[in-house]
């Protein structure tokens, strides 16, 4: 009889923790959603045109406070946006609360959040290790269920973010099949959501990669006044000091590591504390060695993680040596990041400025891509040098915004004069051109016969007869359908 | 019927020896050539890379001279000419060559070489009606006839200089190698530099007696650039502000370049009326006496040489200018990323396992046009024209790992500003530079990038650490500095004239 007894306990024991799993499983299930992104997009090119729709779809969950997470580049330049349940076919509208662009992640809400009310939120856990098995949840391409893969974590470090193609933050790496339409989905261990999918890369087998927690918290942390900051930045260049001569050079001692500075970036957080030449031997007490890395959980990270955890208005304290003194300095940590304009832009409607048919626009990452595919190797390199290359040689015109003439509507008025595209604007009328409301003043404010447009290289020039310009403008605009000469 | 056929015998007896004799005319003026190349490894600037052979022709002139495209002559290592299209081949040298004008001379040691043969004659400009060329084909002559086109200003691959290239219809394949084009005198009238399907380019006759009359002077003057920029002025507006009163003419010019003619002379904003007389058109075009309309860069060029003063007439702040312009010759090397060496090798220093070079488009070719280092291609774009005083930029292009140079391994497409407090301009600056260290460090700056503006090396083991990598990476030199430009080349064979 007791035997009897001990065996229904075991075979109790199992089936109860068989229908723990399948509950969880259920519980997860019903937390993942599809996602239908009905999106336009503006044209950079044509910046008065209404923009372009279609169909996007990725995937979403639920977490606490009724929000759904998923990833910017799901979500954005939505105009509408429809949330899925599993084996519920009705669809729900949301909004953006938050879209992340930095971090690649959003937080929706269901207009209506009743539907809610009986879906469990996932539960955000910590990172994952390496080597553990992971399952990814989510609405990839070649099927309309819910689909469910399995891996494991092969690689945890810092890597670049290609939504915006500036920002760097941690990533996980797993052979879990990650598709189109996993976007957004959780990834899974243990029942808990430990990231959020988000790339692959076509060009390597099995290779998927997920957002890891701490980058979740970190956004939820952010919003906790209701207001997302985005990541702060030292807002360093700094190089590795492996070479004995270069730490011999920079009188470090023998059991002394760290990196080297090259550029500190103005405005950004650490740019009157700290300087070119100084060695950054320690940040917030952790050891930085000679590669430019720290010691973090069993893991070597790149040691801007040690910034990345934390949130504007934090300081932190780094040990550097200079003149080969050993110091200590305090920065306090603001969100000024000098890369956001090299950043893509998103939702926002385009920035231009018409006169007389000649278009410009402001010099971005989004105008320069309406040159073509082959635009970073084919553009007038002048705009590459400017928008890349000379705020690194010169660092006081690292957020100094241009103007590019990016197109010309024929006109009799404009179209025997000379024509000058994809070029950075320098004056109109004797005036200094930085920004289309620069421009806007330069050609109304004028009164000389002609308007004369210098551009930045190669001394080449543009002239317009004022009085016939100004007669042929609103004519261009209606002939050219355009609805607005400006949206500054 | 046979009355017909008749005729047609009658026909063929007198028009066979016709084509038989134009061809045997020809035979003898017409040579191949066979060249063995070698370019530099722009990667290993101490050793070449691959040979590989080239197949061309050459037209034969008096004095027992070759007339030949330079461009096919480049990093020559052997050149041999066959007459006939058929063995022997018999080696041959460079008389004389000016890669900008891609022409060039050579000639056989040997004087019975040229005793079967006959020089061409060349007319003075193309004249003609009907034109034809010729090249050999497996040891058969093919002879083709040519339709006249159209004209266009063309440029060799070697910038600054321009000439009017005619454009020909043809049915000769694989043209465009150094082929004659005769006209209906068996005089040549061009010479073909590019074929592209049935569509062939000339240069024409009044450039190849310009060069030869060069390579006759004591001096060789070679063919002179105006270095100037442009603008169109074809609007109203632009013309207006510039001064310009009446129907819309000349160019705004924008920039001079400081080797070229005009530097100092025509300024920024001129807006250029007339050139050497011809009067120039809004969108920079004059009337070639022969050729029609065409870009006045090519004036400098027109029968003239650097040495001679050609007249200008520009508007400058509303005032009608005459100006005389001595003609100059920009030669490549003036510029900061020079496009070609003209056979020099790269200029290298190898240091402490980091190899600097002098930057120069047959680098940055290496690399493949859509794969340059995105700064590189800034720079070339950008910079390439900027001039003065024979400055280069010099880049780390590689780094030989070592224990020494630990933590640089993967450094390269920086560009070099100073060494040791040094400006560098140089791979001779470089050198020197490098033996005058810092308190025992070498400190080498680079130009502000995402990456070292500093490297630093330990400038007490530098000249062992040198030694020892070059011998594990089996590196024959060290250095190899630029030369200094070459003095002109003598005009005349070495071996006695025959005919």
């Amino acid at each position: 009889m007791k035997r009897w007894i001990q065996i229904s306990w075991y075979v109790g024991s199992v089936l109860l923790l068989i229908s723990s799993v399948q509950a969880q499983t259920n519980k997860i299930e019903e937390s993942v959603v599809k996602i239908v992104n009905q999106y336009n997009v503006f044209n950079w090119y044509s910046p008065w045109d209404s923009g372009s729709t279609g169909k996007g779809t990725g995937s979403g969950f639920v977490v606490s406070n009724k929000r759904i997470l998923t990833n910017a580049h799901v979500v954005n330049n939505s105009a509408i946006i429809l949330v899925f349940f599993h084996n519920d076919p009705n669809p729900y509208p949301a909004k953006i609360k938050t879209i992340a662009h930095d971090c690649d992640l959003a937080v929706l809400e269901l207009l209506n959040p009743k539907r809610l009310d009986h879906v469990p939120a996932l539960e955000i856990a910590g990172l994952p290790k390496i080597r553990s098995q992971v399952f990814t949840y989510g609405y990839p391409a070649g099927g309309k269920r819910l689909s469910i893969t399995r891996g494991v974590v092969s690689r945890i470090e810092m890597q670049q973010y290609v939504h915006t193609g500036v920002d760097q933050h941690l990533i996980v790496q797993t052979d879990a099949a990650i598709n189109p339409g996993n976007s957004g989905g959780p990834v899974i261990q243990n029942g808990k959501v430990v990231g959020v999918a988000f790339e692959g890369n076509r060009q390597l087998e099995n290779m998927g990669l997920f957002i890891p927690t701490t980058i979740i918290k970190h956004l939820f942390k952010d919003l906790e006044d209701g207001e997302y900051n985005g990541y702060p930045e030292l807002g360093l260049i700094t190089v590795a000091m492996e070479n004995p001569a270069a730490r011999a050079y920079a009188k470090m001692k023998p059991e002394e590591s760290g990196i080297r500075i090259e550029m500190v970036v103005k405005k950004c957080s650490a740019r009157d504390t700290l300087q070119k030449g100084d060695i950054i031997t320690h940040i917030n007490g952790n050891p930085i060695a000679n590669d430019g890395t720290f010691e973090w959980n069993g893991l070597r990270l790149k040691y801007d993680f040690i910034v990345d955890q934390l949130q504007k208005g934090e300081s932190v304290d780094v040990q550097i040596i200079r003149d080969g003194k050993s110091l200590t300095k305090s920065v306090k940590l603001n969100h000024y990041n000098p890369t956001k304009f090299q950043a893509q832009l998103f939702e926002q409607r385009p920035k231009y400025y018409i006169y007389a048919g000649l278009v410009f626009v402001p010099l971005n990452r989004n105008t320069l891509m309406t040159y073509g595919s082959t635009w970073f190797k084919n553009i007038n390199q002048e705009l590459l040098y400017e928008f890349y290359f000379r705020p690194i040689e010169k660092d006081e015109l690292v957020d100094v915004p241009h103007v590019i003439q990016i197109r010309r509507l024929d006109d009799a008025v404009n179209a025997e004069e000379s024509r000058f595209l994809y070029q950075i604007v320098d004056e109109v009328n004797g005036k200094k051109i930085s920004t289309l409301k620069d421009l806007a003043e330069a050609f109304e404010q004028c009164t000389a016969p002609q308007h004369i447009i210098h551009f930045k290289y190669d001394n080449a020039i543009t002239v317009l007869d004022r009085k016939k310009a100004d007669a042929a403008h609103v004519k261009i605009l209606k002939n050219y359908a355009i609805p607005k000469d400006r949206n500054l | 019927m046979k009355t017909k056929l008749i005729t047609l015998l009658i026909f063929l007896g007198i028009t066979l020896p016709l084509f038989a004799q134009q061809n045997s005319a020809i035979k003898h003026q017409l040579v191949t050539v066979r060249v063995t190349y070698q370019k530099w490894n722009e990667y290993r600037p101490w050793q070449k890379s691959q040979p590989g052979s080239r197949r061309f022709f050459g037209i034969v002139l008096s004095g027992n001279r070759i007339l030949v495209m330079a461009d096919y002559l480049a990093n020559a290592t052997l050149i041999q000419v066959e007459k006939f299209d058929r063995p022997p081949r018999h080696p041959a040298r460079i008389i004389h060559s000016d890669p900008q004008a891609n022409l060039a001379l050579i000639t056989v040691d040997d004087p019975t070489f040229f005793e079967d043969l006959k020089p061409i004659e060349i007319a003075p400009e193309l004249q003609g009606k009907t034109y034809s060329c010729a090249n050999w084909q497996n040891g058969q002559l093919v002879t083709a006839s040519c339709r006249f086109s159209h004209v266009v200003s063309w440029s060799n691959y070697t910038p600054y200089f321009r000439y009017p290239g005619i454009y020909f219809i043809t049915d000769l394949k694989n043209g465009g190698r150094g082929e004659p084009l005769l006209n209906e005198d068996k005089k040549l009238v061009g010479l073909t530099v590019f074929q592209s399907n049935n569509q062939m380019v000339v240069l024409p006759a009044e450039v190849i007696q310009t060069y030869l009359k060069a390579v006759a002077m004591p001096t060789y003057p070679k063919f002179a650039q105006l270095g100037v920029t442009y603008q169109y002025n074809r609007g109203a507006a632009q013309a207006k502000y510039l001064g310009l009163k009446g129907p819309v003419r000349g160019v705004r010019i924008q920039g001079t370049l400081a080797a070229g003619s005009a530097f100092g002379i025509i300024k920024p904003n001129d807006l250029l009326l007339e050139l050497d007389g011809h009067a120039i058109d809004c969108e920079g075009k004059y009337i070639h006496p022969h050729y029609g309309r065409l870009n006045f860069n090519l004036i400098p060029n027109d029968k003239h040489l650097a040495g001679d003063v050609i007249s200008a007439k520009v508007l400058r702040d509303g005032k009608e200018l005459d100006l005389k312009i001595p003609l100059k010759n920009i030669p490549p090397s003036a510029d900061l990323i020079p496009d070609t060496r003209h056979n020099q090798p790269p200029p290298y220093l190898f240091a402490g396992g980091l190899v600097f070079r002098e930057l120069d488009n047959p680098y940055l070719q290496a690399w493949g046009n859509q794969s340059i280092p995105p700064r590189l291609r800034v720079y070339r774009e950008m910079d390439a024209q900027k001039q003065g005083e024979n400055r280069r930029l010099i880049i780390l292009a590689d780094v030989f790992p070592d224990q020494y140079n630990l933590g640089y391994h993967d450094l390269s497409q920086l560009i070099v500003s100073k060494v040791n407090g040094k400006e560098i301009r140089s791979i001779a600056d470089m050198e020197a530079a490098f033996k005058h260290p810092l308190n025992d460090f070498h400190i080498i700056e680079c130009t502000p990038s995402f990456s070292f503006s500093k490297i630093i090396l330990d400038a007490k083991t530098f000249d062992a650490a040198t030694q020892r990598i070059m011998k594990t990476y089996h590196i024959p030199h060290r250095l190899r500095l630029r030369n200094p430009p070459s003095k002109e080349q003598s005009t005349t064979p070495k071996t006695k004239k025959t005919k």
